[in-house]
């Protein structure tokens, strides 16, 4: 299985549709994702959710579109012996939600931190 | 003096086996602790204890695995921490199930992306600014030509490396010169603001490698190597005297204020692992790992790690914890807000915590020892002054551990590299015993 490192950060109303794809469809390597709140001043409420790592290659492929997306996660519920509960329509919107860093930005390498800096982000610290 | 020819000692003979150079034999057996130690830290963890023992420099040797369910193993560095086995035999291994949430096994200290190949697109050269194949008379390196000045004739590797701004770096370079007139100035390509050294051609030696750091004397420091917001950066231009032409190899820029051994780096995944330690990279997101057993310690608390931590100035970063925030129980270690050691322990109604009066320099490896005495709380940074505060009568946190972020709640990310580290809860730890825990924690990481 390859895999990329990738940053996703997902809209926080987005977050729970796009866990539920996640764990759905990587099983537990891709269950758990998502947890860590963002915000434009690192104080709550969240705005966003991020993950950043190695994640599967077939993933990434999935949420490069709507229709990979759809069409994946539905064989992956049938499969499970579940109907897909969302529509093609609900699926756009919700990728539409995920935005994917894979390491550069305008030719030039960003990590993590750096991504977050460039759309005006910071963690939600807990308390101390 | 004496340090310059250790210096020039351990630069002659410095890594680059793979480039035609000898290993610097001193550095062999860098992270292999001894026998004796190695027996003293077992009878210590034998003592009716629980903890976990956690030894990346074995990680490939004994395998971790790259997967929770452990049937993946690690084979080589730059690949992802799923399962981190407990060495000390109690089962408490620390894992981590989500993908995108495993640390990195690493054993990178040099941040430039090629370190020996100038003539890779990845040095950018401008004007009559060269490089070619053309090797010194004793056949490695590099010959570079036609520098000269500022942001006209140059070579340089610019690199983009997350983590806060203004974090010391030292940069080193192998230089074998042809002509030993003029001036060769080092800048941080990010900013000249940021760097910048300057080379008296003369003072090299002719004819032979010379191993360029601050400790040569051809070196004056104008301004020190920091890292900006967007990365760093190795600019050679020669403002005096040139236009000019050497051989180079061995380029490096590393975290710290001290010139460490050289490491050669072809690619992300491709670069020297011989003696050099191996740790686990948080990357201050999401990454972090936990045990479900383990935890729970109400006495005898005990943790040594050796840590470098790279970003995240001015947030708690949780190093070790089983407590429960919200109902004030269990232990936890963490780098705190001002980058100072911290230990705290709940007694069910609040937090008891004390912190070292240093700090943690972002950038720089260090000790940390933190641990219940069955009187006081105490921390340590290296071997300086014990800070403690009497402890309370401690209530058990969570039945697990987690190492990396606060326990229960996807905050408090560590950013940086976890050396091996050594655990315990139960009987508290004698005096000869926390001896022999940070003589071990400290081969482990080579300090």
């Amino acid at each position: 299985m390859s895999e990329s490192h990738a940053t996703i950060i997902v809209q926080a109303g987005a977050a729970a549709n796009i866990r539920k794809f996640s764990q759905m469809t990587g099983k537990v390597d891709l269950d758990n994702m998502f947890l860590t709140a963002l915000s434009a001043t690192g104080q709550p409420p969240v705005t966003y959710y991020v993950s950043s790592g190695a994640v599967p290659d077939s993933y990434l492929d999935m949420l490069s579109t709507p229709d990979k997306l759809y069409t994946r996660a539905k064989a992956v519920w049938e499969a499970d012996g579940l109907e897909f509960p969302f529509t093609l329509a609900q699926v756009t919107t919700a990728l539409s939600k995920v935005t994917v860093g894979y390491g550069t930005f305008n030719g030039e390498p960003e990590g993590p931190h750096a991504m977050l800096a460039r759309l005006g982000l910071a963690i939600i610290q807990g308390a101390t | 003096m004496l340090g310059e020819m250790r210096s020039s000692l351990s630069g002659q003979g410095a890594s680059l086996s793979r480039y035609g150079l000898a290993r610097n034999g001193a550095s062999l057996g860098m992270g292999v602790p001894s026998k004796s130690i190695e027996s003293k830290i077992r009878a210590m963890l034998a003592k009716g204890w629980q903890g976990a023992w956690n030894a990346p420099n074995e990680s490939i040797s004994a395998p971790w695995y790259q997967n929770s369910a452990a049937t993946t193993p690690i084979t080589a560095v730059a690949q992802f921490i799923g399962n981190a086995r407990d060495k000390g035999g109690r089962g408490n291994h620390a894992i981590q199930a989500t993908a995108a949430a495993r640390p990195a096994l690493s054993a990178r200290v040099n941040v430039l992306l090629k370190s020996e190949l100038f003539t890779d697109a990845t040095w950018q050269k401008r004007g009559t600014g060269t490089a070619s194949a053309t090797p010194a008379p004793d056949g490695t390196g590099q010959l570079i030509s036609g520098i000269g000045a500022t942001g006209v004739n140059d070579i340089f590797q610019s690199i983009v490396i997350g983590g806060s701004a203004g974090i010391r770096m030292e940069p080193q370079l192998m230089i074998w010169p042809i002509s030993t007139v003029g001036a060769m100035h080092w800048r941080n390509a990010a900013t000249v603001a940021n760097g910048l050294w300057v080379l008296d051609m003369s003072r090299l030696t002719p004819g032979q490698w010379n191993l360029v750091t601050r400790a040569h004397p051809a070196v004056t420091i104008s301004t020190e190597y920091t890292k900006t917001a967007g990365g760093i950066g190795l600019q050679i231009v020669a403002p005096v005297g040139g236009p000019l032409s050497f051989y180079a190899k061995g380029a490096q820029i590393e975290y710290g204020t001290v010139p460490t051994r050289q490491q050669w780096v072809d690619t992300s995944t491709d670069y020297d692992t011989d003696g050099f330690q191996k740790y686990e990279k948080f990357d201050g997101i999401d990454d972090n790992l936990g045990s479900p057993t383990g935890g729970g310690g109400t006495a005898g608390f005990f943790f040594c790690q050796a840590v470098k931590p790279t970003g995240g100035a001015g947030t708690v970063r949780r190093l070790l914890s089983d407590r429960v925030a919200a109902s004030f129980t269990g232990y936890s270690v963490q780098i705190n807000a001002s980058n100072q050691l911290e230990i705290s322990a709940g007694n069910g109604a609040a937090y008891t915590s004390i912190a070292t009066a240093g700090t943690l320099a972002v950038g720089t490896t260090a000790m940390i020892t933190a641990w219940d005495d069955g009187t006081n709380l105490n921390v340590q940074i290296d071997g300086l002054a014990v800070a403690s505060i009497g402890r309370p009568v401690v209530i058990a946190g969570t039945a697990g551990f987690t190492l990396g972020k606060d326990n229960g709640a996807a905050s408090g990310f560590f950013t940086g590299n976890a050396y091996a580290s050594l655990y315990r809860i139960g009987p508290v730890m004698t005096l000869p015993e926390i001896a022999n825990a940070q003589t071990y924690i400290r081969q482990q990481a080579g300090l």
